[in-house]
């Protein structure tokens, strides 16, 4: 089968100040999703380089080195319009991705016009109308509301509206629901789910929520500092995880069953104060420091991907 | 130290609603009656705008301008009862605060003064509420701040110098310093990540413990309330709509809303369809009349429409506010 989205040795580099020290926000990253309807989410803790990740496949940002294929075409040679057709994003703040001082259907309009290329006006509308009673909208109410008479949910569905005007193979969300309610949120990705099974788009779901991302993803990347050190089968790396950082993050997740409380509160989570700038310079694993099972090599060495029961994961703990 | 089931504090009729201009008024908290016993972990639910945060700003007795407030929040003290909502600021300021209850606010990470070293913010509570020198307070904190896990130079160290994740750890710390009796949590742990949510609960916890205070935590995450509270209380558009024992609560919850709630949490290992609510709250300036989650409510009856529920006993301890439970 043939692949969708490629990302090859992905990097990218940040600089603090002028003359600062430079740090890799994403660094050798290599992914791919394949050519079916699929979620993939890329999960980590702030500042963990997923929404720069997000960023590079959306354009925003340029690689420094490596490369991102689209149905195997570098993404910066193809067209601005094919490619916008093809990948569309969703972003976090449902309020930031419309303009306060218009409506946001014509923010919907414009997307037709300039992306789909349909000029005539009432052929706009019914092209709109058709995408907004996906969602669960009706034209007549939304056309004449402004930003601030929605509610969060609702604007964030007037984004993926938005989003699938151009039809697209691949949506770009980035952290969709963090800024929703529970009772809200779940309604969102339920529509993700109805999307991929009804409509065939792929999603790359990028979150730190890992429980709503073992709901609805087929595949999930476990980024740490910039580089993925897990990644697989959504099921796989979050029921065996392999990683030390990946089992941590599941031993503190917090659990919505009174049951759990014992075990939870038994497995007792050190603090650690390291530094954040520190660990992105490293030149070995950059768990090191908080990690209970670190041995020399990983404080010089990064360990490579390394293959076990279909998960890869970057750990010296597995290198044989 | 004695943990009974002596109450602490009480609310008793609290309104409280922000005034916008003499006509209107956003009525955030309605009709709110509360008790809370010594050394229990109590949470607070509900989704945004639901007047949870504003509840535990008046049961701290912290009322600002445009916030208008009727009913008596009962704490009790060494020597006596006084009601929060009416005694003076600066005896409030002077002997209450800090001393018998606390407050950790939302966002609490960012309520640190940028103009002062942490180390300050210790003395000057320690020089105000124990009368300590400047030398014995500043070898107070060092020690207490040790014991916290983190260095001494911590203390030299100014805001901005420390991790969005230490400072929160530090304003967590320094609302348990003089052993508060009761102390509100207002969303201690959202915008942190995970491993160090846990920490930080873990180490409210352990305090809340050891000095047998009681905790009251108010956040919108229901996987923390599981982990973490005795009793919830669960609000909706200003009402407390429901008030049950923690464990039994995620069982089988009452109120339609509740189970709403509880229905749409995705779960690590389940798979399982999850659905949310259709709609969404009602506004505040003009609440709709009768139950204020009827427009939403799957069961909503012709009652619902026309008259607002009592909040009723349904068992020991557990009270829900809804026509379903009343028996007529």
């Amino acid at each position: 089968m043939g692949e969708m989205l490629r990302l090859e040795n992905v990097t990218k580099i940040f600089r603090y100040g002028f003359l600062g020290f430079k740090f890799r926000a994403v660094d050798d990253v290599s992914l791919s999703l394949e050519d079916k309807p699929s979620i993939f989410t890329i999960a980590g803790e702030s500042g963990s380089g997923k929404t720069t990740l997000a960023r590079l496949i959306l354009r925003v940002f340029r690689p420094d080195f490596g490369r991102i294929l689209f149905n195997g075409r570098n993404i910066y040679e193809i067209g601005d319009r094919t490619f916008y057709r093809n990948i569309q994003p969703i972003f976090q703040d449902p309020y930031a991705s419309f303009n306060p001082m218009q409506k946001p259907i014509r923010y919907l309009r414009e997307t037709v016009k300039n992306i789909v290329g349909i000029e005539d006006e009432r052929e706009i509308d019914e092209y709109i109308a058709k995408t907004l009673s996906y969602v669960g909208f009706d034209i007549s109410v939304v056309a004449d509301k402004h930003q601030h008479e929605f509610s969060g949910g609702e604007l964030q569905r007037m984004a993926i509206a938005r989003a699938l005007l151009t039809k697209p193979k691949l949506i770009v969300a980035d952290e969709p629901v963090s800024m929703l309610d529970a009772s809200f949120r779940i309604n969102i990705v339920n529509l993700f789910k109805k999307i991929k099974e009804e409509m065939g788009v792929s999603f790359i779901y990028i979150t730190h929520d890992l429980a709503t991302a073992y709901y609805i993803s087929d595949y999930i990347a476990i980024m740490y500092r910039g580089s993925v050190i897990e990644s697989g089968r959504s099921e796989k790396v979050l029921s065996e995880p392999l990683h030390p950082y990946t089992k941590t993050l599941i031993e503190s997740l917090p659990i919505p069953d009174p049951k759990q409380k014992k075990l939870w509160m038994q497995k007792k989570m050190a603090f650690t104060a390291s530094i954040e700038e520190a660990e992105f310079i490293l030149k070995g694993c950059r768990y090191v420091y908080r990690c209970p099972y670190a041995f020399d090599k990983c404080k010089t060495v990064m360990p490579p991907y390394i293959t076990i029961n279909e998960s890869n994961v970057r750990c010296w703990l597995y290198y044989k | 130290m004695s943990i009974g089931n002596t109450s602490i504090l009480r609310a008793v009729d609290i309104y409280g609603e922000y005034v916008v201009s003499p006509l209107l008024s956003v009525k955030a908290v309605t009709n709110v009656i509360l008790h809370m016993n010594s050394g229990e972990i109590v949470g607070i639910a509900g989704e945004s705008g639901c007047g949870k945060s504003t509840l535990v700003k008046i049961l701290y007795g912290y009322i600002e301008p445009s916030l208008r407030v009727r009913g008596r929040v009962l704490l009790n003290i060494d020597d006596g009862t006084i009601d929060l909502l009416s005694v003076d600021e600066e005896y409030k300021r002077g002997r209450i605060w800090w001393r018998y209850i606390s407050y950790i606010p939302q966002n609490s990470m960012n309520i640190l003064n940028p103009y002062m070293r942490v180390g300050d913010h210790f003395t000057e509570l320690l020089k105000k509420h124990l009368n300590l020198e400047k030398d014995e307070a500043i070898r107070v904190a060092g020690e207490y701040v040790e014991d916290l896990g983190l260095r001494k130079d911590v203390l030299k160290a100014f805001p901005h110098q420390l991790s969005g994740g230490m400072r929160q750890r530090i304003v967590v710390a320094l609302s348990l310093l003089l052993k508060p009796r009761v102390i509100f949590a207002d969303e201690p742990t959202t915008a942190v990540d995970v491993v160090l949510q846990k920490v930080l609960l873990q180490y409210l916890l352990d305090k809340q413990k050891e000095y047998g205070s009681t905790l009251i935590i108010v956040t919108h995450d229901m996987s923390i309330h599981a982990m973490a509270t005795e009793r919830i209380i669960v609000m909706y558009a200003g009402h407390v709509v429901e008030e049950a024992p923690t464990e039994l609560f995620y069982e089988d919850p009452k109120h339609p809303y509740s189970r709403a709630l509880i229905n749409s949490l995705p779960r690590l290992g389940d798979k399982g369809i999850r659905q949310g609510l259709a709609g969404q709250p009602p506004s505040l300036i003009n609440p709709p009349p009768g139950c204020r989650f009827h427009p939403r409510c799957p069961y909503s009856m012709d009652i619902c429409r026309r008259e607002e529920p009592p909040i009723n006993k349904y068992e020991n301890g557990w009270r829900v506010k809804c026509w379903l439970y009343v028996k007529r």
